[in-house]
């Protein structure tokens, strides 16, 4: 089974990703900060990360930054939750290798394809 | 005796006329003459009643002039912004009060070299750009409008700097440059009036989005059935919230558009663009709402190919799609054509000279309702729609000609129309040849 990890302070959010992603047979785990994000990724060690960007304390960027910068997580696909179309935080994020931003009005069908994308892309790597 | 009688009698009858003769002549000479001298006179009283008509007109004149000049001085003192004058040397010719204020100079001291009381920086630049921009108003007669997201502050002589917004003009004399205008003003207070609204509206964003993003998570969790299936009356209903988020979501991102260009923070990033294709392109995304509401649309390219010119792509395609968008929407849906028309265009309104002055149009002409002679004042207004629009599509926001106008304002181009009621409506786009205006801000536009 799959491991997907939520990053986002908004609990309603989270319930929804999470509830969803279980349904498609995904093993789902959940953080409401930047820390608590970090400290779960090491321990649960997941195949995919969902990220907000807006969050109190660490903010999505600084964690991604330090996701990329531990061995576990360094290459593990981040899929970015952002509610605000704000170019410096995409650029950033992209500068990070995180090329899927998931906004405001976007369909969870479209979120599926995308993880099941990511994922069989890391499956091939591996394989390789 | 009778001889000598006869000569004399003959030489008086001889003289005697003469003599009258000469007196005539004499009486009619000295006539002639007085009545000279009265003419003379009276020329002389009539051009003294000239000359004391033309002193007392001259006097109304003066008064006139000194009361105009008191006016200009009483309005130039009590103007709230600092108004500056300088020659084509940058030397200042008039200060008001409020920039001898500001930028701390004795009052009525003139040829100050600008740059010494006058330092402009944009940004954080070290740079002072104040003989520069003189330089661009006075060579090229341009007009340099700075606001508060162009994030100036101005140096004085003595060291302190403010944030200043600020227009310059060229100063201009029978057509020609002869020095430049500033006015300007400490934006201090607005600068920190800026930064609250700068982040209620990101707050408002966050905190608005948030909860319409679970809702519709949630919402579409229901529709596509993923927790069981649901009865059509339920499918129905759930349908309706579906739609009515979408809206929220897309009012609640034209409502942030707004507020960024409302506080000048909108960026126009121009790049040099062939202008067909970038609207081909920005007509690819439109004909997928085109194609739903069965409506043609038309796209006629000029002639001679465009010169490549930098636009901001983006902003031209939020300005197309709101304009495509409304044709498409105002237009009965069996008869639904919108013509695009791509042109370059010179000012037929500008003298001989100004005419090599050229534009790209882009006309979106529709054969939709049109808009009603009496509301087509109020067009442009912040939620304004009209009664025929309201009728056609209830769900418009009344905010994409809004946008569209401050957006193409925003870039240096403009935007206006031609309609008819029952007829349809053109509505013009104009970029100047030379591009849109690069401007820094904060965000671009939010989709």
């Amino acid at each position: 089974m799959k491991k997907i990890l939520i990053i986002d302070d908004e609990v309603t959010i989270v319930k929804a990703y999470t509830e969803h992603l279980h349904r498609k047979g995904y093993d789902v785990e959940f953080a409401f900060d930047g820390r608590e994000g970090l400290e779960k990724a090491k321990k649960f060690n997941p195949d995919l990360i969902l990220l907000d960007i807006i969050m109190p304390g660490m903010d999505g960027i600084s964690t991604l930054r330090k996701l990329r910068k531990n061995r576990k997580t360094k290459k593990t696909p981040v899929i970015i939750l952002t509610n605000l179309e704000s170019r410096e935080d995409i650029v950033e994020a992209m500068k990070e290798g995180s090329l899927y931003f998931v906004k405001a009005n976007f369909a969870l069908e479209k979120l599926d394809e995308w993880i099941i994308e990511l994922l069989d892309s890391e499956e091939r790597k591996k394989e390789k | 005796m009778t001889d000598s009688f006869l000569s004399q009698f003959q030489l008086a009858t001889f003289f005697l006329p003469l003599l009258g003769l000469t007196a005539l002549s004499g009486i009619l000479i000295s006539v002639m003459l007085w009545r000279r001298v009265l003419l003379e006179q009276e020329k002389r009283a009539h051009t003294s009643d000239i000359l004391l008509k033309r002193s007392r007109e001259l006097e109304a004149t003066k008064t006139n002039v000194e009361h105009e000049r008191d006016q200009l001085t009483a309005i130039l003192s009590s103007m709230g912004e600092g108004l500056l004058v300088v020659g084509k040397d940058h030397k200042t010719i008039l200060m008001n009060q409020a920039a001898n204020i500001l930028l701390r100079t004795a009052a009525k001291e003139t040829g100050w070299d600008a740059n010494e009381i006058f330092q402009l920086y944009r940004d954080k630049s070290p740079k002072s750009e104040t003989d520069k921009l003189f330089d661009e108003v006075i060579k090229e007669a341009d007009i340099v409008n700075i606001g508060l997201s162009d994030s100036f502050t101005c140096k004085i002589r003595e060291g302190m700097t403010f944030p200043i917004t600020f227009i310059m003009a060229p100063l201009l004399r029978h057509g020609k440059v002869i020095g430049a205008i500033v006015v300007f003003r400490d934006a201090t207070k607005e600068k920190a009036v800026d930064r609250a609204k700068t982040e209620f509206v990101s707050l408002a964003s966050h905190q608005l989005r948030t909860p319409l993003t679970a809702i519709r998570l949630f919402v579409e969790m229901l529709s596509t059935g993923e927790v069981g299936e649901l009865s059509e009356k339920q499918k129905d209903y759930i349908d309706n919230v579906d739609r009515s988020t979408k809206r929220m979501i897309a009012l609640v991102n034209e409502l942030l558009n707004v507020s960024r260009l409302e506080t000048g923070r909108l960026r126009v990033d121009p790049v040099e663009v062939q202008l067909e294709e970038a609207i081909a392109v920005i007509l690819q995304e439109i004909r997928f709402l085109a194609h739903a509401k069965s409506c043609n649309i038309e796209f006629e390219k000029p002639e001679k190919r465009l010169p490549k010119i930098p636009i901001d792509v983006g902003l031209l395609g939020q300005v197309l799609g709101n304009l495509i968008s409304n044709a498409i929407k105002y237009s009965a849906k069996e008869s639904c054509t919108v013509h695009i028309k791509l042109e370059l265009k010179t000012d037929s309104k500008l003298s001989r000279q100004e005419r090599s002055v050229k534009y790209v149009q882009i006309s979106v002409q529709d054969n939709g309702i049109g808009i009603p002679r009496e509301v087509q004042s109020r067009i442009f207004e912040r939620f304004f729609r009209s009664d025929n629009a309201m009728k056609a599509d209830p769900e418009g926001s009344g905010l994409g000609l809004y946008v569209a106008k401050i957006i193409m304002v925003t870039a240096g181009g403009k935007v206006w129309f031609e309609s008819k009621e029952g007829k349809g409506t053109t509505f013009y786009v104009t970029i100047p040849i030379k591009g849109m205006k690069k401007r820094e801000g904060e965000r671009g536009i939010a989709k």
